[in-house]
């Protein structure tokens, strides 16, 4: 599944990039997701960008090239509507009707509009739940360790712990 | 450097102010109006892509781009500035509705350790309906050539897949949603799956995996997979079975495979006999070591190599060396590191014996 820089850092943040394989998803990178994600930042300042690398080394990250048609898309899509390069190279490689990682809400609404499917990071804990590949109080933790490096509302938090708890009940 | 000149007037308490700041900072006083000019310009850039981000006027990437910051730095930014993740309740409600019913599928049965992991394309929409894997025209045919290969006994019409994982067989599929067809399945699904099943044999640690249908063996194995044994993935063993429209002849040479690697574990000589290794010391778990006596070392090959053994339930890799040098015949050694201290204690003996495929099982007394 195409990610922007976006989750990978809050992944990062949170060493929570466990929760792609338990959700049975590949990360793609694009050229420009992984500069701004991991070349870009300063390894003094930001060491858990290591935690990208790392991820990649184990197979839940792999960084994929644009091909000419996909480039001028994502030129388009950034300009047209925006948004910054790695989030307009998610969405121009992403296969149609498939689902994107991308927790920007301009990127997500841009994505809808396209016919594909935003997937935010803090639907990871609870799409895990739902693959059956982690139970409710461990997912409960992982996105609360999400919400606070996202600084997510805590309506949403609310939201997504009532659909946990409801999915490791049924 | 090229410059250009810009007289401006200042109040006499900003004069005055910035000579002060001049004084502190050992500067002249154009260069401290630079440099709090250089300093308020980054600032303002800033802080206008934090007021467009709010506004819903540019994303994240865009607005960093914009402020000459790196992701990291913008995404700080806006955590100082309060500025809260855009998800709300309802967008939580209204997109993840969608996966309700699109996630709705058969659970994954783990195998035992050393036991067989099925593995199909994804489940049929009959079969997630009746709770059970392979309940379609193809499925019920599959279940009918597993308990004539031998992998089934005495299945339930209609819960074959519980008698399957009632022996410690698993049951998976390489994407885990419904359709009617491969041909509804994208690329993107399929090859995220193909990492999920890599993941899943690494932990599970079948002694065989056996795939339904070519898909998931070529995504794994590569388009040139053909019937049969068909190489090892995360050090186990894979079988594909024949194509559902095989020549009947293609299929009972296929099977006839399958019949004999699984009779080859289950023979009294191989696995309902167990041996024994040489009594664990302190030097052995020092070295990560185990020692076979002759008798043991049938289980393993008869030629210095390296090998992956399932150790309590725990595939690792090994070095064996049968030593049975020019002189006279020592005990064996299967080198398997310090994981040999999570399953083993002094002075106790280890149980050797061979599972599916001929894997190494090796467990305590």
């Amino acid at each position: 599944m195409p990610a922007d820089a976006t989750p990978f850092i809050y992944l990062a943040k949170a060493d929570a990039f466990a929760l792609a394989p338990a959700c049975g998803m590949l990360l793609i990178a694009t050229p420009a997701v992984w500069r701004e994600s991991v070349d870009e930042c300063e390894p003094a300042e930001y060491a858990d960008a290591a935690t990208i690398r790392v991820a990649e080394e184990a197979g839940w990250i792999r960084r994929a090239g644009l091909t000419e048609a996909q480039a001028r898309t994502a030129s388009q899509l950034g300009s047209m509507h925006r948004l910054g390069q790695g989030e307009s190279e998610t969405l121009a490689i992403a296969q149609p009707r498939s689902r994107v990682l991308v927790d920007d809400g301009r990127a997500s609404r841009v994505a809808e509009a396209l016919g594909l499917e935003p997937i935010s990071t803090l639907f990871l804990p609870l799409l895990a739940v739902r693959a059956r590949r982690l139970g409710g109080t461990e997912a409960k933790e992982q996105l609360r360790a999400l919400a606070r490096v996202a600084n997510a509302r805590a309506e949403a938090v609310i939201e997504l712990e009532r659909l946990i708890e409801k999915e490791g009940a049924a | 450097m090229k410059t250009e000149q810009v007289n401006i007037r200042l109040a006499p308490d900003l004069a005055a102010a910035l000579d002060r700041m001049a004084d502190v900072e050992a500067l002249d006083r154009a260069a401290a109006a630079r440099r709090l000019l250089e300093l308020s310009l980054r600032r303002w850039q800033v802080d206008r892509a934090l007021r467009e981000y709010q506004a819903g006027a540019t994303s994240i990437g865009r607005a960093a781009e914009e402020a000459g910051l790196t992701q990291w730095e913008l995404l700080d930014e806006l955590r100082r500035a309060q500025v809260a993740h855009p998800l709300s309740a309802d967008d939580v409600r209204r997109r993840l509705a969608v996966d309700d019913t699109s996630l709705e599928t058969l659970p994954d049965v783990a195998p035992k350790p050393g036991g067989v992991l099925l593995v199909g394309i994804n489940p049929a929409p009959v079969s997630v309906a009746a709770g059970h894997y392979y309940q379609g025209r193809l499925g019920r045919r599959l279940w009918r050539r597993l308990t004539q290969i031998g992998l089934l006994h005495d299945p339930i019409d209609g819960a074959e897949d519980e008698a399957f994982a009632a022996t410690g067989h698993g049951l998976t599929d390489i994407v885990k949603r419904p359709t009617r067809s491969r041909a509804e399945l994208s690329e993107d699904e399929l090859a995220a799956g193909a990492e999920a099943l890599r993941q899943k044999i690494r932990e599970w640690q079948p002694g065989l995996v056996v795939f339904a249908f070519k898909e998931p063996a070529a995504r794994l194995l590569g388009r040139g997979v053909r019937p049969g044994r068909c190489g090892a993935i995360e050090g186990a063993p894979a079988f594909l079975l024949s194509g559902p429209y095989a020549p009947a002849t293609e299929a009972e040479r296929i099977d006839t495979e399958l019949r004999e690697l699984l009779h080859a574990a289950e023979s009294p000589r191989m696995a309902d006999r167990q041996e024994l290794t040489q009594v664990v010391t302190e030097n052995d778990l020092a070295r990560g070591q185990i020692r076979l006596p002759r008798a043991a070392r049938r289980f393993l090959p008869s030629e210095r190599t390296e090998l992956d053994v399932v150790l309590g339930g725990r595939r690792v890799h090994a070095t064996y060396d049968p030593r049975l040098g020019p002189d006279r015949e020592r005990s064996a050694v299967l080198r398997v590191g310090a994981v040999l201290k999570e399953i083993a204690v002094a002075g106790k003996r280890l149980v050797v014996r061979s599972g599916i495929a001929g894997a190494v099982l090796i467990d305590p007394e």
